[in-house]
């Protein structure tokens, strides 16, 4: 039975209204045989989805989708798309002038704003984000910073202050009383999150900073007034006795929380403390630090500070800068690892299916094939093929090739 | 309904692949059961199958050069090259060229029939 005699097809579908060639021949054909499949899948899985007590409204939604993701394919114009294949000429375009004066003008004041916001945003971002200390509780006295000259942050106050906290932190060699600025997130540097253009000038500087804190009075290009919160502009040396004086109060805070800690340590552990404090007491005359136990343990430590040299060999390990500016190189991949290129399957032309949507594939049945010599006949049917991004469907096919 | 079993190639055309993902769809939404999906594509499998050998009759033939064959589990497999097209209906004749095609094709004597 020819397809055009079928009840169902639309007047548009029938083959003796097709205009050109390319739309004629297989196209619309296989877009109504495509129908009339979904149309008995869905008549037939009605009883199945009655079973699995399954909403018929949910069946609806299958062919919708179905549908859907058949056309997005573009194989073929089906009869549920919207415009019919025949239109040998396109309808005209409505013309774009009136539709997009009309968009593009809300749009520009727009990206205006959204430019100052931008202009106006990195200044305000560096200053408000620049120096923004969390207290810690007992160790730092609150108060709000007065803002680095912008540029240099050796002259941050922020900075001293850091400073001071690593000194703490390398004596009391308790990472739990005094939080690293990195782990903590409590310190931001000025300029380091609102200003990329400054890191590799900062990189080194916070590297110095935080790998040997400086005792010998102010950078090389400090000048020789410093902003201290508490203090107007007082000059280097009296904010390095003001800071000294600050970090001897917070060593004592501290040294009397440890000694509390050791008291409850020697509770639990009364042999080996005695042994171990006179034992500490030797090793802290090395230029070795003591473990953290160890220093627990031992009341009688008074925490001298440690010389310049006995710190810095501890130092690089304590506060550490979160790497903002690309990947870690730790996490440099392994390329001999399982599932790397070296695992890629031989290709394997006839199974390798192709990377389109659409591949260039026939699906059938045979009735025949045949070879003599190196000459191949073949008598194929029922197929589907898709070929060049578009599908045919065939009754019968004949093909000849030779090997 | 009959017992006839029917071949799922069909699940790898287009229309297959479309009702395949339908399928998965709900299924990820946890809307219908997988066994329930299985059950609509071997729907599929036997609708495709009667439409295609009741209601189309376009014939064609192809030539060209044969780059691999395979014949296993009854499955014809051809890699064919430079290959050429030639549909015949209602006396239109148009050709299609195509750098490649893969064949799959099952045994029109479906197993049993013999």
């Amino acid at each position: 039975m020819p397809l055009s005699s079928l009840r169902s097809v639309p007047f548009w579908a029938r083959s003796d209204r097709c205009v050109t060639r390319d739309s004629g021949n297989g196209a619309n054909k296989q877009g109504e045989v495509y129908q009339r499949i979904i149309q008995e899948v869905i008549d037939t899985s009605v009883i199945d989805f009655e079973e699995a007590g399954v909403n018929a409204s949910t069946l609806e939604e299958l062919k919708q989708v179905w549908q859907q993701k058949l056309s997005d394919l573009h194989v073929a114009h089906f009869p549920w798309d919207p415009t019919p294949p025949e239109v040998t000429v396109p309808p005209p375009q409505p013309p774009p002038a009136p539709t997009s004066p009309a968009k593009t003008q809300p749009q520009q004041p727009g990206i205006k704003q959204e430019s100052n916001i931008q202009n106006s945003a990195g200044p305000a971002g560096q200053n408000a984000g620049g120096i923004r200390i969390k207290p810690e509780p007992g160790l730092e006295p609150q108060g709000i910073y007065a803002s680095p000259a912008p540029g240099n942050p050796t002259h941050n106050p922020a900075l001293a202050e850091q400073r001071a906290r690593q000194n703490i932190a390398q004596k009391l060699n308790n990472p739990l009383q005094v939080r690293p600025s990195g782990g903590g997130g409590g310190l931001m540097l000025p300029g380091l999150a609102s200003n990329p253009s400054q890191h590799s000038q900062q990189r080194p500087q916070n590297g110095q900073t935080n790998g040997i804190p400086q005792h010998d009075g102010a950078d090389e290009n400090d000048d020789d007034s410093v902003q201290m919160e508490g203090y107007r502009s007082i000059s280097r040396e009296e904010a390095d006795r003001v800071l000294l004086r600050r970090i001897g109060a917070a060593e004592r805070e501290s040294a009397k929380a440890t000694e509390e800690l050791a008291n409850a340590l020697r509770g639990l552990k009364t042999t080996s403390s005695s042994s171990s404090s006179s034992k500490s007491f030797k090793k802290r005359r090395r230029p070795k630090r003591q473990d953290a136990y160890e220093a627990a343990l031992d009341g009688t430590n008074s925490y001298p500070y440690p010389s310049t040299i006995t710190s810095s060999s501890s130092a690089h390990a304590t506060p550490r800068i979160p790497q903002l500016d690309g990947e870690s190189e730790d996490e440099v991949a392994d390329e001999d690892a399982i599932n790397s290129d070296l695992d890629d399957p031989e290709e394997d032309e006839i199974d390798n299916e192709d990377e389109d949507e659409v591949p260039q594939i026939m699906l059938c049945m045979y009735d025949k094939v045949q070879r003599t010599k190196n000459k191949w006949k073949c008598v194929l049917k029922d197929g589907v093929l898709t070929i060049n991004t578009k599908e045919y469907v065939f009754h019968k096919a004949n093909g000849e090739y030779e090997w | 309904m009959n017992n006839q079993t029917y071949y799922e190639l069909y699940r790898r055309s287009s229309i297959g692949m479309a009702l395949t993902d339908a399928l998965d769809d709900l299924i990820s939404e946890g809307r219908i059961a997988p066994q329930l999906a299985m059950k609509i594509l071997s729907n599929f499998d036997r609708s495709i199958t009667e439409v295609l050998a009741d209601r189309v009759k376009a014939n064609l033939t192809f030539k060209g050069h044969l780059d691999t064959y395979r014949f296993c589990d009854e499955v014809w497999t051809f890699l064919i090259k430079d290959v050429t097209f030639k549909f015949q209906q209602q006396g239109q004749n148009q050709s299609v060229l195509a750098d490649k095609v893969k064949i799959v094709s099952c045994n029109s004597k479906r197993p049993g029939e013999q």
